[in-house]
């Protein structure tokens, strides 16, 4: 160890970090999202700066015209930490800032000298998820079935028969790219009747996206796409804006495109946003999955404030460590969509679950996680992923706005929820269940007849089902299906099942293994009865 | 017996009584506690594999074949999570390095042509480092991170080997046991990571040979630094 003083230690260790110290000027530009502490001098007139249709929506659901967050950002605010920083990247006005990139603290230091800035946030770079699988277990039902029934089993034919087709909606689909949405025959209809309306690249700046992920191609098909004859999608009368938000290679983005593609979707009139995107592992813990923290999860919020209606995939997690929804399908007012297995109906496997970290229910709503969807030039493909069951249900939405259009956003979210097959039964699955156009078009639902009864005696309760409904040699598919759900006292689901009813006696409970406060939910055939304890 | 029998076909008539068939079930655990174990959790273990290479300096005559002289480590890594920001990492590592000394057809003593010299070594390390993260707020991810450490370096074998040629005759000589290696060595070390993958620099603080021992002046020290990447592999 005497030797070990002869050498000159620290000069050595100062030769060796400043070698390390190379390799970081590589990775030290960052962005920041720089917040303006006001609006003042900016000069607004709705009337110029807003699509008609954006008006509109915003008269319809009360929303003021002169709402601050709408005004744009003070462009001498802006020039003047552009001039300071290495780059500016996008602004947003619901949230007064602008996305700058910069390289040395001076600079941070200098901007946020500015007067009128009010504070600085790194920006957050992370991964986006494309809620869709390509390999999921075997799934039997043909293609052109499957093509029928992805709408079918929200009730398409239905629509169909009363002019239904989400005419008069605008959707904005925000997605990694739209490859061939110029060519494809599925979307030949939306072509030749001009309601792809807009486009923007907010990766690129500019208006083409028929390029990039194939994903946008496919989730826009499964919402007014064709296959041949077949409707994939049924909003098939509705107009499109479509919005590349995501760079198809670079492994990390900024959340911030979401924002701009939000804010560019309400200015131009849109009234329902699919996003098959989220936000997980990357970048939050599933902690933080309450709605309020990432950047997207605002974003989404201040859109439905603005009178859309958001529809988010609830991801693909379940059979991840993740296991639960992904931000923005956390947020109270999103509409998160579940997947479920068109052989099985009922949940297919890796669609994710709720609750939220606040534990409030999510998904709110599910639809077919197994589609056909639209592909490569002129092709389409069976294709797996929460990312399809959101835009059936956009499309869905569309449709159901369009047979009542007083309705505001957030009353068409709770409609569309009580419109669902398991509705007022509900679980961290399957939400509501499937969302029904017969409840739209026939306006509400009809009282369901009791399917079963709770009965306790000695001890046990029992879930016995009604002998007139007990038929079974009628019961196909999903019509044998039972959900069940535990409650506890603060309305959180313990534990939720579904089962196979093969005789009339299905279920048996200790009642002594039931705690005070605790409620058993059970949904029959389009009957739900409660036992509380 | 009788009551055995009796038991069990109350139990089977229980069964075919309240069957049901379970397609699905969940359930619901606190799905959205964080986890203690993962990579921004508080533990996070790993295994890795490194390789790299003495970075040569010029030491008196003799010099090391550039990238003749690697290492590879194969090793177990276990990081406590102390801050967002700060991590200690604790790690036990084995180095298999070889040193070529760029002496080929060198003339030794009389005819004597050394070919080739190589000099051995495995050792075991046990190190700790001090992670620092560039992004606190990652969700379970590693991210960018900086790591300063030292480590223990406890030879287990060093081998010198040598080839000669003499004409026709070639010999060689493998020689282990040096009395004159110093068995602890001392290393400091910095890291740069981004997730599973390091770029790693290294500093052997004190010399390999002990100038106790050591009476042969042709011997002189190892290179101190080596650069290298690791990876994890599990």
């Amino acid at each position: 160890m005497k030797e070990f003083l002869k050498y000159k230690i620290m000069k050595k260790f100062l030769l060796l970090f400043t070698l390390m110290a190379l390799f970081l000027p590589g990775i030290a530009q960052e962005a920041y999202r720089v917040y303006f502490t006001d609006k003042k001098g900016v000069e607004f007139n709705p009337y110029e700066y807003f699509d008609q249709k954006a008006i509109e929506r915003r008269l319809k659901a009360g929303i003021s015209l002169y709402d601050k967050t709408d005004y744009p950002v003070n462009q001498n605010y802006v020039n003047a930490v552009t001039e300071i920083a290495d780059s500016m990247h996008m602004q947003s006005r619901w949230f007064n800032f602008v996305l700058i990139y910069a390289s040395s603290e001076n600079q941070l230091a200098q901007i946020s000298n500015l007067e009128f800035v009010d504070h600085i946030e790194k920006s957050k770079l992370f991964r986006v998820i494309y809620a869709s699988e390509t390999e999921t277990e075997p799934i039997n039902n043909s293609f052109e079935n499957l093509a029928i029934n992805q709408t079918e089993r929200m009730g398409s034919k239905l629509c169909r028969e009363n002019n239904i087709d989400g005419k008069g909606l605008r959707i904005a689909v925000f997605d990694g790219g739209f490859p061939n949405v110029d060519v494809h025959p599925a979307f030949k209809k939306m072509r030749d009747e001009n309601r792809l309306v807009l486009t923007f690249d907010f990766v690129k700046n500019r208006e083409h996206v028929y390029y990039g992920n194939k994903h946008g191609l496919m989730t826009l098909s499964n919402i007014g796409g064709y296959y041949g004859d077949i409707p994939i999608g049924m909003a098939t009368g509705a107009e499109f804006m479509l919005a590349k938000t995501e760079i198809n290679r670079e492994p990390l983005s900024e959340e911030e495109y979401w924002l701009a593609a939000a804010e560019w979707a309400d200015k131009n009139g849109a009234d329902i946003i699919n996003s098959s995107l989220g936000y997980g592992y990357h970048r939050y813990f599933t902690s933080e999955m309450d709605g309020k923290t990432s950047l997207v999860a605002k974003a989404a919020k201040m859109a439905t404030r603005k009178g859309i209606l958001v529809v988010n995939s609830a991801g693909n997690e379940a059979t991840a460590e993740w296991k639960t929804i992904i931000t923005p399908a956390d947020v109270d007012s999103v509409l998160s969509i579940g997947g479920i297995d068109p052989d099985k109906d009922y949940h297919i496997s890796f669609s994710s679950y709720g609750p939220t970290a606040d534990k409030r229910m999510k998904p709110n709503v599910s639809a077919y996680g197994h589609v056909v969807a639209a592909s490569g030039e002129d092709e389409w493909q069976t294709v797996d992923g929460t990312s399809f069951a959101s835009p059936l249900t956009a499309g869905f939405a569309a449709c159901a706005w369009q047979t009542n259009r007083d309705l505001t956003n957030l009353e068409l979210f709770i409609e569309i929820e009580k419109s669902a097959h398991l509705y007022p039964y509900f679980d961290y699955a399957h939400g509501y269940g499937i969302p029904q156009a017969s409840y739209f078009i026939n306006k509400g639902k009809e009282r369901a007849k009791p399917t079963f009864n709770i009965l306790e005696e000695k001890g046990q309760i029992k879930i016995v089902v009604n002998p007139i409904a007990y038929n079974k040699n009628l019961w196909v598919g999903s019509t044998n299906l039972l959900f069940y759900h535990i409650e506890n006292a603060e309305g959180v689901l313990e534990e939720y099942y579904v089962v196979s009813v093969q005789k009339e006696e299905v279920l048996s409970f200790k009642k002594s293994d039931f705690e005070k406060g605790q409620t058993l939910r059970v949904h029959f055939r389009g009957y739900t009865d409660i036992l509380t304890f | 017996m009788k009551k055995i029998i009796l038991n069990i076909i109350a139990l089977v008539f229980s069964f075919s009584l309240f069957s049901q068939d379970v397609l699905f079930s969940e359930i619901v655990k606190d799905y959205n506690q964080i986890d203690k174990i993962g990579p921004n959790c508080s533990w996070h273990n790993t295994a890795f594999m490194g390789f790299g290479f003495a970075v040569a300096e010029q030491p008196d005559s003799t010099t090391f074949k550039p990238f003749g002289s690697s290492y590879l480590d194969l090793g177990f890594r276990s990081k406590k999570k102390v801050t967002n920001f700060v991590s200690v990492v604790g790690e036990l590592g084995v180095r298999m390095a070889t040193f070529k000394y760029d002496e080929d057809d060198k003339i030794i003593f009389a005819n004597n042509t050394k070919k080739k010299h190589t000099l051995n070594q495995i050792y075991l390390y046990p190190a700790i480092y001090l992670r620092f993260n560039f992004d606190v707020n990652r969700g379970n991810f590693m991210g960018k991170y900086i790591e300063f450490g030292a480590s223990m370096d406890y030879y287990l074998s060093v081998a010198e080997n040598m080839e000669f040629e003499n004409g026709d005759i070639k010999s060689t000589t493998n020689q282990r046991g040096f009395d004159y290696a110093e068995p602890m060595n001392f290393s400091a070390h910095a890291r740069l990571g981004f997730n599973w993958f390091t770029i790693k620099a290294s500093y052997r603080l004190n010399p390999f040979y002990n100038d106790d021992n050591l009476n042969l002046q042709e011997y002189f020290d190892l290179p101190q630094y080596s650069v290298g990447f690791e990876f994890q592999i599990l």
